[in-house]
């Protein structure tokens, strides 16, 4: 399972001058047990074989399996994802709907300043932010770490910020074309209340893409999320990746790129899909 | 009490009867926007004190507003004794001039790739396309941590990560419309007069996506200073002595429960030239191209 | 007995190159149990008529600026929302154009049904389902029950446009507005349509207005005629006079554009020219540059409503003398 350090296994960009440049040793140093004195093309060849394999090799720091810690890690920042995905939806569609509904009206303007705002705040001063005002003065949450239903509070509004726009957006012109729509007009006519008009007939048609949306987002915020997991000492993917780097620990750098690109390439698939489903139904007017 | 707030939601909720853009650009965008850019260019002389002076004496001194603050140290001193508004105005210098490198050499190299892709098509068009999609899920803050890691992180290696997927962003917005100007009747034209490939890219392509590839900018401006910042932030982005926003945010949090000015104050520098950005390229969007209008 | 009188209505849409006076001085009436029918090209200002008396127009441009509309003995225009709330879909009722997209795809028609009930009669549970399967019934939907608990992509286009009929009735209205309700509908299905409407007509003593462009339509279903053109009433009249001796020249080139059943014709009369923008209106008739009997006066100034038989009105400066 992925156990025993295949010497060779290397990240392909080491090169050269990068781990043999520093410090002292001569030929017992680690570098040279990886086998990163081998021309560049050949570790990568090992590498794609290992990958294909299967097999990450071993944490130089931790001695652990990386495959494990990488899996482990993935499933901590796909709980942080779904978290922040709730949270988006929460927020982002009651701003939705204020913003499609009451156009031409300050309300809209402020749901879509809002929107912005959440668009432009770094994901990390929000989180420092948030730990400050929230853990340490108020002393209602935990300041960090995956322990407990709590602790999913604040990172999850912290990442949620950008997705709260995005929703935002998409709830306001599916409600403004809903609302335009014929049932809508058919619903007023038999004299139903404009509260159930907009909360039950035209919602429930404008949800649709942004549901779609937000399943695609899950997915892509699990590589998004790295200097959040950082921030709150989120033991999630993108935080594996950081640590591993600042203590060169390559095999876990290594494993966890590989993760990120085959991440990378599933999201694609998902958008791909996503918009061949949901865009007769994002077209405006 | 009740009067006030049905007041406040009456004044929210009248509407109002003007439908199009306004002409003028929005007033806080600018002046932030100008602000920032000044500051950039002309930092060195605007700054009160010298950014990289460290007086250990008044160390940790808070903002003005509070109490113990001065006006020596309008917003107050980081752990070294720097001052912190000299450091800010300092530090705009990196967050604009990265943010605009990068968002200038992506668009040049995703103009050139989206040309040749729509001049040429084919398989040649099909293969530079996908790499393009293929480019857009990947993580910007990966590559610049591992950049950083291989070779030192400076402003190479933050510019380089971002340019990479930049160009593909580019690429991927401008190509349909690229597309749709080759089967205009004056492109074939001019190849029927015999035009070289790189003139008609040049003098036929090129001015009609000029808009569009101006808008895009200005949209990418504010995610550019995102980057750069979350790459300081961790430690690699541009190196020291250099101030950074993000950098100081980080270096702040260590003492963030004493001195909460320390990275709160550089974060708030970050939101307020991002959301500028942002809302001025929402306005100019609006006004230039309603097509392009976010859904 | 008048259900509806509607005095010199007027309706504005600002849009941003400028104000389209879509309902401009229009004024009918309706009695108990008669069928009034709205006839004019598209872009008339018919449609619009119907949202006014509705109170449906789209917002937030358009706007009733000018008139009553007296629903007995209360004005409509000035009611607040919360008063009218009480009166649309349940005094005056609509039935759309479309049965397609008039009905939300993601609820049973049977919910659809009982919404009205619910809000306006206040019904619950197994009264409620009693009244949709008798409103069904009514409108000649076979079993009932299965039926209401079908989605309305799963019903063919009459039935659909039936169960809207059902919809608009559902809570007796004293006033039916129907919007060329068989435009989407074949045309064997459309006799049998409108054969159903003007027996639920009848057994309820509703009034109705009958909005369409089918002049054969007009013929079956109206006692009385009002003609459109360009915003305005043209010409009023009973459903006998209108066709024998219409009186506006712009009647009588719609009426004379039908194609006669006994003989064959190599050529259909049609009226040249357009009808003129809703934004730029001209001060005097406005269809003066189509009419064959122009005269010079009818450029200055509008012509007032001037009676040429038994309650027969039109407005045409050929009847002014």
């Amino acid at each position: 399972m992925g156990g025993r350090n295949r010497p060779e296994s290397v990240a392909a960009f080491a090169r050269n001058g990068w781990p043999l440049s520093s410090g002292i040793g001569g030929r017992n140093r680690p570098e040279y047990a990886m086998g990163l004195d081998k021309p560049v093309y050949v570790q990568y060849a090992i590498y794609l074989s290992d990958v294909f394999s299967g097999s990450f090799g071993q944490s130089v720091y931790t001695m652990q399996p990386v495959r494990k810690m990488l899996i482990g890690a993935t499933v901590n920042s796909l709980k942080l994802a779904i978290t922040a995905v709730i949270f988006g939806l929460l927020i982002g569609i009651p701003l939705g709907v204020i913003a499609g509904v009451k156009r031409f009206t300050l309300f809209e303007n402020a749901a879509r300043f809002i929107a912005v705002f959440g668009m432009s705040a770094p994901h990390f001063w929000v989180g420092i932010v948030l730990i400050e005002v929230v853990a340490v003065r108020l002393g209602l949450l935990r300041a960090g770490g995956m322990h407990g239903l709590e602790s999913y509070i604040l990172p999850g509004l912290t990442q949620c910020t950008v997705l709260v726009a995005g929703i935002m957006r998409l709830l306001r012109s599916s409600m403004i074309s809903a609302l335009d729509s014929d049932f809508v007009k058919f619903a007023r006519m038999k004299g139903v209340p404009e509260r159930i008009v907009i909360w039950k007939h035209a919602l429930r048609n404008a949800l649709i893409p942004v549901l779609g949306f937000s399943g695609v987002y899950i997915a892509l915020l699990l590589t998004a999320a790295v200097t959040t997991e950082v921030v709150f000492a989120w033991p999630g993917l993108g935080r594996l990746v950081y640590t591993s780097v600042l203590a060169r620990d390559f095999p876990v750098v290594q494993g966890g790129v590989t993760f990120f690109v085959f991440i990378a390439i599933f999201v694609n698939l998902l958008v791909d899909i996503m918009y061949s489903v949901i865009d007769p139904r994002i077209r405006l007017k | 009490m009740g009067d006030r707030v049905s007041a406040i939601f009456r004044f929210f909720g009248r509407h109002r009867k003007g439908v199009g853009v306004s002409r003028v650009p929005p007033l806080f965008s600018s002046l932030v926007i100008s602000a920032v850019i000044v500051c950039s260019l002309f930092g060195d002389y605007l700054v009160p004190r010298d950014p990289t002076e460290m007086n250990l004496a008044v160390r940790l001194c808070p903002p003005v507003w509070i109490e113990g603050g001065s006006w020596d140290y309008p917003l107050g001193t980081d752990l070294l004794g720097r001052d912190i508004l000299s450091r800010i105005i300092a530090g705009s210098k990196i967050s604009i001039i990265v943010s605009f490198l990068a968002i200038t050499l992506g668009a040049l190299i995703g103009v050139m790739v989206t040309m040749i892709a729509a001049y040429f098509g084919g398989w040649l068009g099909n293969v530079l396309m996908r790499t393009a999609d293929s480019l857009q899920p990947i993580p910007i803050i990966i590559i610049g941590l591992i950049l950083s890691i291989v070779y030192s992180p400076s402003l190479l290696t933050v510019i380089f990560s971002m340019v990479f997927i930049l160009w593909a962003r580019y690429a991927r917005s401008l190509y349909g419309e690229a597309l749709a100007l080759m089967q205009q009747d004056f492109v074939s034209m001019a190849k029927v007069e015999g035009c070289s490939a790189f003139r008609i890219m040049t003098r036929h392509l090129f001015p009609n996506l000029a808009n569009t590839i101006f808008i895009l900018a200005t949209l990418m401006v504010g995610w550019a200073i995102l980057v750069e910042a979350s790459l300081s932030f961790l430690g690699a982005g541009i190196p020291p002595p250099a101030p950074s926003w993000g950098r100081m945010v980080s270096e702040g949090r260590e003492n963030i429960t004493q001195a909460w000015w320390l990275s709160t104050i550089p974060g708030a520098a970050i939101l307020l030239t991002v959301l500028a950005f942002n809302l001025f390229g929402d306005w100019l969007r609006d006004r230039l191209d309603p097509k392009l209008r976010q859904i | 007995m008048s259900v509806l009188e509607v005095e010199d209505l007027h309706a504005h849409i600002y849009t941003q190159k400028g104000v389209v006076k879509a309902v401009d001085g229009i004024s009918l009436k309706v009695n108990a149990g008669e069928t009034l029918g709205l006839v004019g090209e598209s872009g008339c200002g018919k449609s619009m008529t119907c949202l006014s008396i509705m109170r449906l127009l789209p917002r937030p441009n358009g706007q009733i600026v000018g008139g009553r509309i007296m629903l007995d003995d209360h004005d409509l225009v000035q009611m607040n929302e919360q008063q009218f709330r009480g009166i649309r879909g349940r005094l005056i009722s609509m039935i759309p154009q479309d049965p397609y997209t008039s009905m939300n795809p993601c609820f049973t028609i049977g919910n659809q049904l009982m919404e009205p009930l619910r809000t306006h009669l206040g019904l619950r549970k197994s009264g409620l389902i009693e009244r949709a399967k008798q409103l069904l019934d009514l409108v000649r939907i076979p079993e009932a029950i299965s039926r209401l608990k079908n989605f309305p992509h799963e019903l063919s286009g009459g039935m659909r446009q039936r169960v809207v009929g059902a919809i608009a009735v559902s809570c007796h209205p004293k006033l039916i507005l129907a919007d060329e309700p068989t435009t989407s509908l074949d045309v064997t299905i459309q006799a049998q349509y409108l054969y159903l409407i003007k027996q639920i007509q009848a057994e309820f003593g509703m009034a109705m207005i009958y909005v369409t462009h089918d002049l054969g339509i007009i013929s079956k279903v109206c006692d009385r005629v009002a003609v459109m053109y360009a915003g305005k009433i043209i010409e009023t009249a009973g459903i006998a006079e209108i066709f024998q001796q219409p009186a506006h020249p712009y009647t009588q080139a719609l009426f004379s554009s039908i194609p006669p059943i006994d003989h064959d014709v190599d050529w259909l009369p049609s009226i040249e020219g357009q009808p003129p923008e809703l934004i730029n209106l001209p001060t005097g008739c406005r269809f003066f540059d189509r009419c064959r009997f122009a005269m010079e006066r009818c450029q200055g100034k509008y012509p007032p409503e001037f009676q040429v038989g038994k309650k027969h009105f039109t407005s045409c400066w050929k009847y002014v003398l």
